[in-house]
């Protein structure tokens, strides 16, 4: 045994003393990594071969001078002095990427060859592909003087790209958000990209109309699909088939099947793939288990049931026969969430290929009637000066509210001591369907290929499983890919908060809204008509009959320009 | 007669008979390109009809945009709520001002105190004095109802009952542009001759027949100046709208300005023709009214002469 170990010991002092280092090395320092010769003529007969490079790592000065013809240059000076940082470093960057068999050319094959094969080494580079020019560059000149060349290349590393990402997340989807860029960023450390906040969804979709006309879109943007149509239609959006098709840097065909279809389908129109989903979300009843627990009401699970339950729930404590606890609170607008109800009720909004509103149709006229009961019953009411519908659930003046899961963070940090709050899918109907919705991500067709390239490059990272799963961990948000679901860290959340799972149990019921051009003024001029109706200004069915003239007047505008 | 060489000289003629153009012509630039141009490149956009918008090709012009405006039932609703709110605000505003005016005109102490807090709001962001309010006025938190609930008024739902908008927006509107009114006035009631009052005083005028008899009149450009500019600011109404209401035209639309309308149409609908012809119509309103002011002045300046003369 002790043999053996003074062998070892041996070999490793007559390594580090046959390698470049001539200075003893420090007693902490690690031991020498093995290095493995070639001979100049082999050397020589691999000048050619694809699967081969020489690395030059002289002084930067002697390289550029005269070099071995196809060596990258990489400057290994610090490392040679003992920086192994910086070795590791600079050894990173050369083989980014890089899966090929790597020739060392230095000096005599000693002092640099040595620093550079312990970097490669110490960065987990499969070692067995180093090699060695056995007496460098020296050798290597004295015997083939004709091939040299006058400066080497310039390094091949790609071209430094930067893009800009127009989105509206805030809070902790901006955090998630900027991880998972900081990653990608530290993965392509040539592409940087510029998160840009641009306020609420509104706000970015105004700015992105502005700049569209002011010839100034940002490389990437989250935008729904049916603003997104739009921009498809005017044909300033990058089609990503021959990106996701690329056999480098594309997609494998397990990787595609591996998104829901339901949100792949809402990127796509005719041949070409104009985004790639990102922040998905479902509409859900949130409700106060304390609440319903209390006035003996199950979570319903129909309309009749629901309509019912919110009008027990209802509450006027302080008499003034305002209720001050509603049953169910709606968001402030219905025009394009009514979806869910009218899907449920057998029928469809508007036709997604044509642009006809169906607002007068049989299913529409089954959903408001639905609705405005509650809303007549004084059981239900808008968010109003809430602006959003969870925020009165969270302080107990509501039993139940119908919102995104996307507001899960919120809920599960803003909501007052005592009140537990807990989601369903929505009260089926004839029906079971649930309304997803969310944004896409787009890369709009501006700037350089190498631009277009690397936001590719971005979106695939940004909806690998491992990212998507984080994501989706950290928000309110799911994953945009099945996989997601045995990823470790979403899992353990799925475990730990099940109202995560309703959007997860959910998805084969899923239905993404309307997109065509102009669907969503013909849905506003719809939700002015629903609140009238709703408020008790105007009669059922007087407001669908106006909402439908209005509603196809909305479409037939919009697509003029 | 002395004649001078130098000024007689074509070249200095020309600059000199042009020179006024020169110093105009910075001024003129700006104004050409960020106001004129647009102006008339919004009117031209009026009677697009078939367009395309980001490459500036027209297909076909018409007289469609302002046709289905005509026919639109929120652009009249629009119409109607800035009517209103233009008919109560600016009287109800200058009269207001002008009040307040006379009431720091009277020596009283720390005037400039108060002018400078009546000046405040005016100089305050509209944005964020909409923000404050939208707070003031919510109905479970706001501080309104809480001071109402010590006189045991009911809540009121300020900002969701529509028919609370009107009243509203008209308070916000002489609230904000007080301090800039009362300067102005301020300004008129220092250059009314102090001799016309002690003349009245001789005579045993009243205070309230001075004020009738020698301050209106004689602050009759002042009134006429604001009322012109009062009346236009209440027909750019907006942003006040668009914050207190959280991005939305007021309860059941009750809000809807002409410019909450043209702004609706252009960003949220990308009806742009659609929105160009309604700002068309704004102008022409404004310009209408203004008009109609001028005419009013001018039959009041010819009948006072009548009066005078005869």
């Amino acid at each position: 045994m002790k043999r053996i170990l003074s062998l070892l010991l041996c070999a490793v002092m007559v390594l580090s003393m046959a390698a470049c280092g001539a200075k003893a090395p420090a007693a902490e320092a690690p031991a020498d990594a093995p290095m493995q010769y070639i001979t100049p003529e082999d050397a020589k007969g691999l000048l050619d071969d694809s699967g081969y490079v020489f690395f030059d790592i002289r002084k930067a000065a002697d390289s550029g001078a005269k070099t071995i013809p196809g060596a990258q240059a990489w400057d290994m000076d610090k490392a040679k002095e003992g920086d192994a940082e910086a070795g590791k470093a600079t050894m990173t960057e050369a083989t980014k990427g890089l899966d090929k068999k790597i020739i060392l050319v230095c000096y005599s094959g000693k002092r640099y060859a040595q620093a550079a094969t312990n970097a490669l080494s110490a960065i987990g580079y499969d070692m067995s592909k180093v090699y060695t020019l056995e007496g460098g560059f020296t050798a290597w000149s004295e015997k083939f003087p004709d091939l040299t060349t006058g400066a080497a290349p310039a390094e091949t590393q790609p071209e430094e790209v930067e893009l800009v990402f127009w989105h509206a997340m805030s809070g902790v989807n901006e955090e998630a958000m900027q991880k998972i860029t900081d990653d990608f960023m530290a993965e392509y450390p040539y592409i940087k990209v510029t998160l840009q906040n641009q306020g609420g969804y509104t706000d970015l979709f105004d700015k992105l109309m502005a700049a569209a006309k002011a010839n100034q879109l940002p490389n990437l943007a989250q935008i729904y699909s049916n603003r997104l149509s739009w921009y498809v239609d005017k044909g300033l959006v990058l089609d990503l088939v021959p990106y996701m098709n690329d056999p480098e840097i594309g997609l494998t065909a397990e990787d595609k099947a591996d998104f829901p279809q339901m949100f792949m389908d809402n990127c796509i129109w005719g041949d070409g793939q104009y985004a790639m989903p990102f922040n998905k979300s479902m509409m859900v009843l949130y409700y106060n288990e304390g609440m319903l627990e209390e006035a003996g009401v199950a979570v319903p699970t129909t309309w009749e049931e629901w309509a019912e339950a919110s009008k027990k729930l209802t509450k006027d404590t302080d008499g003034d026969g305002d209720p001050d606890i509603y049953g169910t609170v709606f968001a402030n607008n219905l025009s394009t969430d009514i979806a869910p109800w009218v899907k449920q009720a057998g029928g469809l909004c508007m036709d997604d290929a044509t642009g006809k509103p169906f607002f007068d149709q049989e299913p529409m006229r089954k959903a408001v009637t639905f609705l405005n009961g509650m809303f007549q019953d004084n059981a239900a009411r808008f968010a109003g000066e809430d602006k959003n519908a969870n925020i009165p659930l969270q302080q107990g003046r509501a039993a139940m509210c119908v919102a995104s899961t996307s507001a899960l963070p919120y809920i599960e940090s803003g909501t007052e001591e005592g009140i537990v709050i807990n989601c369903a899918p929505l009260p089926a109907n004839e029906t079971d369907d649930q309304l997803y919705y969310g944004t896409n991500v787009t890369v709009y067709d501006v700037g350089s290929d190498a631009q277009k390239t690397a936001a590719w490059l971005y979106l695939k990272y940004l909806t690998a499983t491992e990212n998507t799963a984080y994501f989706a961990a950290q928000t309110g948000y799911i994953p945009v890919r099945k996989s997601a679901v045995s990823d470790p860290v979403f899992a353990a959340v799925l475990a730990e908060k099940p109202m995560k799972q309703v959007a997860m149990d959910n998805l084969d019921k899923g239905f993404q809204g309307e997109r065509c051009i102009g669907c969503i003024n013909a849905l506003n001029a719809l939700g002015d008509q629903l609140k009238l109706v709703f408020a008790g200004e105007k009669d059922l069915d007087t407001a669908l009959a106006d909402a439908q003239v209005n509603g196809q007047k909305a479409v037939d505008e919009a697509r003029n320009s | 007669m002395r004649t001078n060489r130098l000024t007689d000289s074509p070249p200095v003629r020309f600059a000199l008979r042009y020179k006024a153009w020169l110093y105009l012509l910075p001024a003129l630039l700006v104004i050409t390109v960020f106001q004129i141009y647009p102006i008339c490149k919004s009117f031209l956009m009026g009677f697009y009809t078939d367009f395309d918008y980001l490459k500036d090709e027209v297909y076909a012009w018409g007289f469609d945009n302002f046709r289905n405006l005509m026919r639109d039932a929120d652009f009249a609703l629009a119409i109607k709520n800035t009517m209103r709110l233009a008919l109560v605000a600016a009287p109800l505003s200058i009269a207001v001002s002008l009040l307040f005016a006379v009431l720091l005109n009277s020596d009283i102490r720390c005037r400039k105190v108060f002018q400078s807090i009546y000046f405040l709001p005016f100089v305050t962001s509209m944005v964020a004095v909409s923000i404050v309010w939208a707070w003031m006025l919510n109905k479970d938190f706001g501080l309104v109802n809480a001071i109402l609930k010590v006189f045991g008024v009911k809540k009121i739902a300020w900002l969701t009952d529509p028919n609370m908008t009107l009243p509203i927006l008209v308070v916000l509107c002489i609230w904000k542009g007080l301090g800039y009114r009362v300067i102005i006035f301020l300004a008129g009631l220092q250059g009314i001759d102090p001799r016309y009052y002690q003349a009245a005083r001789l005579d045993g005028a009243r205070a309230m027949n001075r004020f009738f008899h020698i301050t209106l009149p004689q602050l009759g450009p002042t009134v006429f100046f604001l009322s012109i500019t009062t009346v236009i600011d209440v027909f750019k109404t907006f942003d006040e709208v668009y914050v207190m209401y959280a991005k939305e035209p007021g309860p059941l639309k009750s809000g809807l300005t002409i410019v909450y309308y043209i702004f609706d149409k252009f960003y949220h609908n990308w009806s742009f023709a659609a929105a160009a012809a309604a700002s068309f119509v704004l102008f022409l309103i404004v310009l209408a009214i203004t008009l109609l002011q001028f005419g009013v002045v001018r039959l009041v300046a010819l009948y006072d002469e009548r009066r005078t003369s005869r």
